[in-house]
């Protein structure tokens, strides 16, 4: 089972059906989970 | 990576959420009734933009193209799929090469709904060359 990122999401294909480049699956995602808590802005610069 | 629009955030959230009369869930803006395109750009899209879309003519209509079949609905969670069993493919014959970027799922009416960034762009599709989705390529997930 390849990874994810192996798998061809988009290609070029020439007039002679050659594949000339070639990128992997396209993900749109949301992240939900929670992130890490954020440092207390403690007013310095 | 935030790939969904603004507007379509605050669309889920207000429906989900006691936005409504009276503490209610507010209303959810139906997004359209026929087949979502996918639109290709020549410059990044965000949250809040659509990128500049690829010019009209010569392999492409301006709002992009419908896919032709349903994906399968999400089910406990699990991500959407796009375009469904056939590839999305253009074929370039504006006589300039293309420098592709990002895409938007939209309405067909080019409400937009999700976006993203292709890896591996700015991608170039000279002139006779064709630009193909494969089948399933573009997932969608709130994970």
């Amino acid at each position: 089972m390849p990874e994810v990122d192996e798998l061809i999401g988009w290609r070029v294909i020439d007039p002679d059906g050659n594949v000339v480049a070639s990128g992997p699956l396209i993900e749109l995602e949301m992240a939900t989970q929670m992130g890490e808590p954020k440092e207390a802005d403690d007013g310095s610069n | 990576m935030a790939a969904i629009d603004q507007t379509m955030v605050s669309n889920i959230l207000n429906a989900t959420t006691p936005t409504g009369t009276s503490g209610a869930p507010g209303t959810f803006s139906a997004v359209g009734g026929t087949a979502m395109k996918v639109r290709l750009n020549s410059t990044a899209s965000t949250a809040s933009a659509a990128g500049t879309e690829i010019a009209s003519g010569g392999g492409y209509t301006t709002g992009g193209t419908a896919v032709s079949a349903a994906s399968t609905a999400s089910s406990a969670g699990s991500a959407v799929t796009l375009p469904k069993t056939t590839a999305l493919s253009w074929t370039n014959s504006s006589g300039g090469a293309w420098s592709i970027v990002s895409m938007d799922l939209t309405s067909s009416a080019g409400t937009r709904c999700w976006f993203g960034n292709f890896t591996g762009q700015p991608i170039s599709v000279a002139n006779g060359n064709t630009f193909q989705i494969a089948a399933d390529a573009v997932s969608v997930s709130l994970t």
